[in-house]
């Protein structure tokens, strides 16, 4: 397995924000983390990425543990947070080259691939921008851009296509896509059921800071009554039933 | 609706003392309020005091030092007006969102326009108050002075506020944000190097223990009768309170007229320019801010210079660090010519004064706890790419110690050569100065500042206020004391250079410590 988190747990003051969460994602899989909002998926996401110390458990990448050879493990990973925080003062050639430094790239490698992500992504025209003024989207291309430098053994994404429009959305699912092929082990968190449904191989539903289901989504949805489609069984799991009260008063009924 | 927003406007300015975590800023706020109206009625008194004793110079003294406090206060209000138009009117972070709002537009700048005269007029009343209910005593005045007192202060408030509403109109839309704030921030150093200079030079002859006091205090106060004076509203506001004062009716309708007719011409052309400038939509960024051509990022290099040629770049493009800049040049350039520098000098014998000293430390400082919260909202990329928490530490040490020396090299050439040619250890002296002021304001930055990143307005700030202006005024000083003594017990077993050099890198490495334990456990900062 390329990322194995054990019993993971974290606690802020008395709110159980984790409760003993426990995820694999092997290479070239891409495993979906679904669960309503405050349900622990950016929780548990900055732990596996050691943003976040967890109270208890253990989190490999790659083979390496990530408390005891963090530099190791770090050099495997890449991660594209919710919010594009990039530095803004940088214009995105320049965050590239700092990235390809900091993982230690070749010049030559490093400046091919800086191209080859630019032209993927369409930066050309923003390339020498400052991060500050470009677009959300943009600056989401250029955080994911970022993390994928490297060809990281690891992805972990955490709602990627937030603030995206359809042709961006399709191509980071495109590129997801690649890198799993390539063997990269992706675990993406998303609210958009129809690309977890689409992309992944495997899902983790979460709820309340627990793993409520885990498997393949025919096997989620085997596991319910006949003919339910990922959203009623994520409603069903994750106690959305509270939003009909909402629907109906806002529908008039 | 205007008066929903005067509520709305209320209750978020008392919604920052809400909560538990805010008692102590209640307290300090508290506090400082009551020393200063203790300060200013003190004063207050003792010029009521003096004046009944001494009727032959008192009266005019009073006169005086009153029509000085309207001078003052106007011309302090001339800048701080076009400051509160800035944030108030233009780049107000509430604008967005009321401008949403099915709220008139009228209504939205009617309520903006009177926000930032009410905040500009506060600042006067605080300020002239005492004074002149001191000048009401002394006259006997009847309640309707007060009244009249309170009204002028008013509209004189009212003339600087407008004008900086229609100057900050014509700006904001041609200057960006940052620049704007840049801007300010280098001509309020400027207003304040300029008020602190004269009241070095005021206070070096205005001592209440001279036997001279009285012929002292009424040079100074002479300086209201400059005819310029009278030209300004200040000095119309000053004559119609005094004539209200001493119950001369004629001088009162004169110069009151006057007042309110410039108010009102002025507020209505505020108005009329806030009108025009909200029509036209609110100013965002005006271009892509303009970049600092850093040469030779391209990739190959080390993971260190890597981070090296990111600081670099960010702090070029930091306003605020190039604004502090600048004010420290100038504050060095000044200096000698404001300040009683060379008497310290002379008195302990060194090359560098005390003053110098904390410029040095207190410039040092302001880059230390800027060197982290350059990266902003991308720090926590330090926390998890490999070597990090560690190489942007290096990092920031090189850099910043880099930028200080440069500075303080320029700075100290500036102020002393022409001075003393050929004295290198004052150089030195500034350089290891303001070393040690970056070493604190790395250190107190890393422990106290706010690494929030779910609330991006306050990551990231250097935080420690009274601690870290306090340990700036503490090394600053206390530095020079050592120095001092270094100078004079231990010159002749060892360069005294040395010993302040031992001190500063002392100083570097408990920060780099302290700041390398801070980074080394921290985490994310959960928004919960």
């Amino acid at each position: 397995m390329k990322l194995q988190a054990q019993k993971l747990s974290k606690s802020y003051g008395k709110l159980l924000a984790v409760d003993d969460v426990s995820l694999q994602v092997g290479a070239g899989e891409i495993v979906g983390f679904l669960g309503p909002n405050g349900a622990g998926k950016t929780t548990t996401l900055k732990m596996l990425i050691g943003l976040l110390k967890p109270d208890k458990g253990t989190v490999n990448i790659a083979g390496f543990d990530l408390n005891d050879e963090p530099v190791r493990a770090r050099q495997r990973i890449g991660y594209v947070p919710d919010v594009p925080h990039l530095y803004e003062k940088l214009t995105p050639l320049e965050f590239f080259n700092f990235t390809a430094d900091v993982f230690r790239l070749e010049k030559e490698s490093a400046q091919k691939r800086i191209a080859d992500l630019v032209e993927l992504f369409d930066l050309g025209e923003h390339s020498k921008k400052l991060i500050s003024s470009l677009s959300h989207g943009t600056k989401q291309k250029v955080s994911l851009a970022a993390a994928v430098l490297h060809r990281p053994e690891v992805l972990l994404l955490d709602e990627p296509t937030g603030g995206l429009d359809p042709r961006a959305t399709r191509k980071i699912k495109d590129i997801m896509l690649e890198l799993s092929r390539s063997g990269c082990a992706i675990l993406f968190s998303t609210h958009i059921l129809e690309i977890a449904e689409n992309m992944c191989n495997r899902l983790y539903i979460i709820n309340k800071g627990k793993i409520v289901a885990d498997g393949r989504v025919d096997q989620l949805k085997e596991s319910t009554k006949e003919g339910s489609t990922l959203e009623e069984l994520f409603i069903e799991l994750t106690g959305g039933s509270e939003y009909d009260e909402v629907v109906k008063y806002l529908s008039g009924r | 609706m205007i008066l929903t927003l005067f509520k709305y406007r209320f209750l978020m300015m008392f919604g920052a003392f809400r909560g538990g975590g805010k008692i102590g800023r209640t307290l300090l706020l508290i506090f400082v309020f009551v020393m200063l109206a203790f300060a200013l009625s003190s004063f207050a008194y003792g010029l009521l005091k003096f004046a009944e004793l001494d009727p032959e110079r008192g009266p005019r003294i009073l006169e005086n030092l009153v029509a000085l406090s309207f001078h003052g206060m106007f011309l302090l209000l001339l800048f701080w007006g076009l400051s509160q138009a800035v944030f108030t009117i233009f780049f107000s972070d509430d604008l967005a969102i009321l401008l949403s709002l099915p709220i008139p537009r009228r209504d939205i700048f009617i309520f903006k326009v009177l926000e930032a005269t009410f905040l500009n007029a506060r600042v006067s009343f605080l300020f002239l108050m005492p004074v002149l209910v001191v000048l009401g005593l002394y006259h006997g005045s009847a309640a309707g002075y007060y009244c009249l007192a309170a009204l002028i202060t008013f509209l004189m408030a009212t003339i600087p506020g407008a004008l900086g509403i229609i100057i900050a109109s014509l700006i904001s839309n041609h200057v960006p944000r940052a620049r704007l704030k840049g801007v300010i921030t280098v001509a309020g150093s400027f207003i304040g190097i300029g008020m602190w200079a004269a009241m070095r030079q005021f206070s070096g002859q205005f001592s209440s223990s001279s036997a001279d006091f009285g012929n002292e205090a009424l040079k100074i106060a002479n300086v209201a009768s400059w005819p310029i004076f009278n030209y300004l509203p200040s000095g119309w506001a000053y004559k119609s309170t005094l004539g209200a004062a001493s119950g001369d009716l004629a001088v009162v309708l004169l110069y009151f007229m006057i007042l309110a007719a410039l108010s009102v011409a002025l507020s209505f052309a505020a108005f009329a320019f806030t009108a025009r400038y909200y029509a036209g939509g609110i100013a965002e960024e005006v271009a892509a801010p303009s970049r600092v051509a850093i040469g030779g990022f391209a990739p190959g290099g080390s993971p260190l210079m890597a981070h090296v040629k990111r600081d670099m770049i960010l702090l070029a493009r930091e306003s605020g660090v190039m604004t502090q800049s600048l004010v420290m040049i100038v504050l060095f350039l000044l200096y000698p010519f404001v300040g009683t520098g060379g008497q310290s000098d002379e008195i302990s014998g060194l090359a560098i004064s005390p003053i110098a000293t904390l410029f040095a430390a207190f410039f040092g400082g302001q880059v230390g706890s800027r060197m982290l919260t350059l990266e902003r909202l991308a720090f926590w990329r330090n926390l998890i790419t490999p070597f990090g928490r560690q190489l942007t530490l290096a990092s920031k040490l090189i850099v910043g110690m880099l930028f200080t020396t440069v500075l303080a090299t320029a700075a100290a050439m500036i102020h002393y050569v022409a001075k003393k040619p050929g004295d290198i250890d004052s150089i030195f002296l500034t350089i290891l100065f303001s070393w040690i002021g970056f070493g604190v304001g790395l250190a107190i930055c890393a422990f106290w500042g706010n690494f929030k990143w779910d609330h991006p307005k306050r990551m990231l700030k250097g935080g420690g206020g009274f601690i870290y202006a306090f340990s700036i005024m503490l090394v600053g000083m206390g530095g020079y004391g050592l120095t001092y003594l270094a100078y004079r017990y231990l010159s002749s077993l060892v360069n005294p250079i040395m010993i302040v050099a031992v001190l500063s890198l002392g100083i570097l490495s408990i920060s780099y410590i302290v700041s390398a334990l801070k980074l080394t456990n921290m985490e994310w900062t959960p928004d919960v």
